[in-house]
């Protein structure tokens, strides 16, 4: 007995120690990135944290979780940064905003494109060009999942704004009535499950009609293009084509009083869809993103030296070699 | 010096990723027609359930339940689990709910399909169940969304892949218990039954299983549970239900729709429970009677 408990000593004083070291590294200010489940923002996050850690000398981390836990994160502080804010999608964003728990401090990218997107070999064999196109080959869009005579139209996740706008067009009996009579709309609750439907379809050469959004992954290794939708834009009826979401740069509300020159840096952090899509394409032939990161950086030295001050590229040029 | 030693040799590295997406790639080309039919099977089964489950008026569900719950404990049972069942209604759930129910009740029973006759061969065979027990450990530790992607690529999105997985997770306690039942059935009552001179086949049906029954049912009663457990992850591959008014509510941060939603995926795990619970406790007192 007296054994026993000599020995649960030693390890309870053990467990103790490695609580205590792991405290202390904890203590350090490590800047928080806030990653969701997609390619661009796993891209734009390994940019700017290696010219935080090269060039300002900053440790960081990446965080991954799902929009909400990041809105909330950066209302209590634990998140510092989320570098692709899909403002439409978040219902709270203007009263957070003005409420001051965090703070848009540029506009990442605003030239992208969502919507109703079919392949390529569908549009150019069955000369689908709007969203009435798609009535009269319903057929081959079916679905088990939906009712006998009707095709499938894949959906974004509900509670995404673009969700709601795509079920207010579905719910638009006066407009879109013959499309309801064709096909239902079907919201998919998770974005890999989404990619999944499309690229089994695209590499069997089947019909595929879904939400979409640029810049991804999919759009720049497969030919995708964009349904246009006749009627004038309006949301609550569901109407016309959807207009590019801001997507923003935002920090939490401590954020520019503990680091200045890395909130100064991030304030000039503005690229467009394009570059955006040129390096998801880079990011497909690495494994391994920081490598395709630095790749960029090496490449691309006139889109991002500029944001920051000479001394803090010349230290990122450095370390990139 | 130190680094070299501590972190693993990059020599080592060896990616066999490659090798399961080639796996993957053959098996929908060779069994695509399986698969085709695997889909259709669980799909008219999904209609017929959906179909009676969808018939039956509301209050006569409230009303069967009560009366179970009176029959298998007593009236206070039986008030609260119609209660409980006329709060998922009262939340507006209860058109999900019947979907959500036709997933478990199929899940658990291709389960029950499975998991008896392998639970049984395991019983009899050391080598199979030395084959086996990691392969169960592995079925409810791999992380879902592993094998759901490869499932959605094979049998399509919604109902089929999510019983598919539902029955993966939910299996394993099934072929557990049934093992364990019928190892623990008395040796002196085998010996017995040798001794009449019985054939495998009636040792099997008239003594190992009568006597293993209330530690199967005690499996089938987990199964369902684990069942339950799948309900939000069956949501994420396409599948309707409760499970996807959850995953809506916690997407827009709506905590209070989220635990509507989740507290009647606890009632309906309750109102389960306790009716298998019931059943197999009356099993067990008749057999003592006898």
């Amino acid at each position: 007995m007296k054994n026993f408990i000599k020995k649960l000593s030693i390890v309870l004083v053990g467990i103790a120690l490695a609580f205590t070291v792991a405290a202390c590294r904890e203590e350090e200010d490590v800047i928080t990135l806030a990653e969701g489940d997609w390619e661009s923002q796993v891209f734009h996050n390994r940019v700017i944290g290696f010219i935080i850690e090269h060039g300002y000398g900053q440790e960081w981390e990446d965080v991954q979780a799902d929009t909400p836990v990041v809105v909330q994160s950066l209302r209590t502080g634990d998140i510092d940064i989320n570098s692709e804010m899909w403002t439409d999608n978040v219902a709270s964003y203007q009263d957070d905003l003005e409420a001051g728990y965090y703070h848009e401090i540029a506009t990442n990218f605003d030239d992208n494109f969502q919507g109703l997107w079919v392949p390529g070999y569908i549009q150019d064999e069955y000369e689908i060009y709007d969203v009435f196109d798609l009535i009269e080959h319903k057929d081959m869009f079916h679905s088990d999942e939906v009712e006998e005579g009707k095709g499938i139209i894949y959906g974004g996740p509900s509670g995404w704004a673009v969700t709601d706008f795509l079920n207010n067009k579905f719910d638009n009996e006066e407009d879109y009535g013959d499309l309801i009579d064709a096909f239902e709309f079907y919201p998919i609750e998770s974005t890999a499950t989404l990619n999944t439907t499309l690229v089994d379809a695209y590499n069997n050469n089947e019909a595929w009609v879904g939400y979409h959004w640029t810049p991804t992954w999919p759009h720049a290794e497969m030919d995708l293009r964009l349904l246009d939708d006749p009627f004038d834009y309006d949301f609550d009826e569901g109407t016309g084509n959807i207009p590019p979401t801001p997507v923003t740069v935002v920090v939490t509300d401590s954020f520019e009083e503990r680091h200045p020159d890395i909130f100064d840096f991030l304030s000039n952090y503005e690229t467009d869809a394009d570059i955006t899509s040129e390096a998801l394409v880079i990011m497909d032939e690495h494994d391994d993103a920081m490598e395709a990161a630095k790749e960029w950086l090496r490449d691309n030295e006139d889109i991002w030296t500029p944001m920051v001050p000479e001394d803090v590229a010349d230290r990122v040029r450095g370390a990139l070699q | 010096m130190w680094e070299r030693i501590r972190d693993f040799p990059e020599q080592l590295y060896f990616n066999y990723s490659v090798y399961i997406d080639r796996f993957v790639d053959w098996l929908s080309q060779a069994f695509g027609w399986f698969f085709d039919i695997v889909r259709d099977i669980i799909l008219t089964m999904f209609d017929g359930v959906e179909f009676v489950l969808g018939i039956t008026p509301w209050w006569l569900y409230i009303v069967l339940l009560f009366i179970a719950g009176w029959r298998l404990y007593n009236v206070k049972t039986g008030i609260t689990l119609a209660f409980l069942l006329f709060l998922i209604g009262v939340s507006g759930l209860w058109s999900e709910m019947i979907y959500t129910l036709a997933i478990i009740f199929i899940s658990v029973f291709i389960s029950f399909l499975i998991g008896l006759p392998t639970g049984i061969l395991m019983s009899k065979s050391s080598r199979l169940e030395n084959i086996l027990k990691p392969i169960l450990d592995g079925m409810q530790t791999l992380p879902s969304f592993v094998y759901l992607i490869p499932a959605l690529m094979l049998l399509g999105i919604g109902r089929v892949p999510a019983v598919f997985a539902t029955t993966i997770y939910a299996v394993p306690p099934l072929i557990r218990l049934t093992f364990l039942g019928i190892k623990n059935v008395d040796e002196q009552v085998i010996e017995a039954g040798i001794s009449f001179g019985s054939t495998p086949m009636q040792m099997l049906f008239k003594i190992e299983l009568p006597q293993a029954l209330s530690t199967i049912a005690a499996g089938l009663n987990q199964t369902t549970m684990m069942a339950v457990a799948m309900v939000v992850i069956s949501s994420m591959i396409g599948a309707r239900g409760i499970g996807q008014e959850v995953l809506i509510a916690i997407r827009q941060v709506q905590v209070g729709d989220g635990f509507v939603a989740g507290l009647a995926i606890v009632f309906v795990a309750i109102i389960l429970d306790r009716l298998l619970q019931g059943v197999t406790n009356r099993f067990d007192q008749t057999m003592e009677t006898e």
